[in-house]
């Protein structure tokens, strides 16, 4: 019986954990954060439904948002 | 795993499941991904002529590692195939380090959010755990064919 849950059951378990984890984060992924430059505090961190791989420019009202702190590389929007 | 000490077998087992985990995590999570992995691809200085092929090949060999892991008759091969391919995502790694920091990570998952450093951090522990395995896993060949050449 032990043998059974080592070979069978654990393996088994290892790949639906990998997988249930993988689907997680990637539902979790379309917000994150972002950074704007606000013309008084400077580099502001935003939540955003935005990528860096393609799409037009994510922006935030008027003001385009960054990945980076140091507003540098742009995010774009997600398609839906 | 019979010939290593109960802690070792363990530890061997151990290292075996967490790469299981992270190949079949982060395969998933490319595929789940898939524009987003093979358009990062693109974006990469050094693999970019490439992108198309690896944006397949990588989940797939992933997936072909966990499959090696799996089976006791191929364990070896499969955690020489780890570190091989971790060695290889390692250097690509220190290559960006070198190159620019802002080009972004086609890691597949929640490791996407690492920084370069904090992933070459990740993958050299992963290499020890390769290396470490094989030690083991080479052990336990060794002490096998003792027991049916004595």
């Amino acid at each position: 019986m032990k043998t059974r849950i080592f070979k069978i059951v654990l393996p088994l378990f290892a790949i639906l954990l990998a997988i249930s984890l993988s689907f997680a984060t990637e539902a979790k992924r379309v917000i994150i954060t972002g950074y704007y430059d606000h013309p008084t505090n400077g580099s502001t961190p935003v939540l955003v439904d935005c990528n860096d791989v393609s799409g037009s420019f994510c922006m935030y009202g008027p003001y385009q948002v960054f990945k980076y702190p140091n507003l540098t590389e742009p995010l774009h929007k997600n398609n839906q | 795993m019979e010939g290593l000490k109960s802690g070792y077998k363990i530890l061997l087992k151990s290292i075996i499941y967490l790469y299981v985990i992270l190949f079949v995590y982060t395969a998933t999570s490319k595929l789940l991904a898939f524009e987003v992995f093979e358009t990062r691809l693109f974006k990469s200085p050094l693999i970019s002529d490439y992108a198309d092929t690896l944006a397949y090949a990588i989940p797939l060999i992933e997936y072909l590692i966990t499959v090696f892991l799996l089976f006791p008759k191929t364990i070896n091969i499969g955690l020489y195939a780890s570190l091989g391919l971790m060695t290889l995502f390692t250097a690509y790694i220190i290559y960006i380090l070198n190159f620019s920091s802002s080009i972004p990570c086609s890691c597949g998952g929640v490791l996407e959010s690492l920084g370069w450093r904090e992933h070459l951090i990740f993958n050299l522990s992963f290499i020890v755990l390769a290396i470490v395995g094989i030690l083991l896993s080479n052990q336990q060949q060794s002490y096998k064919l003792k027991k049916y050449t004595a």
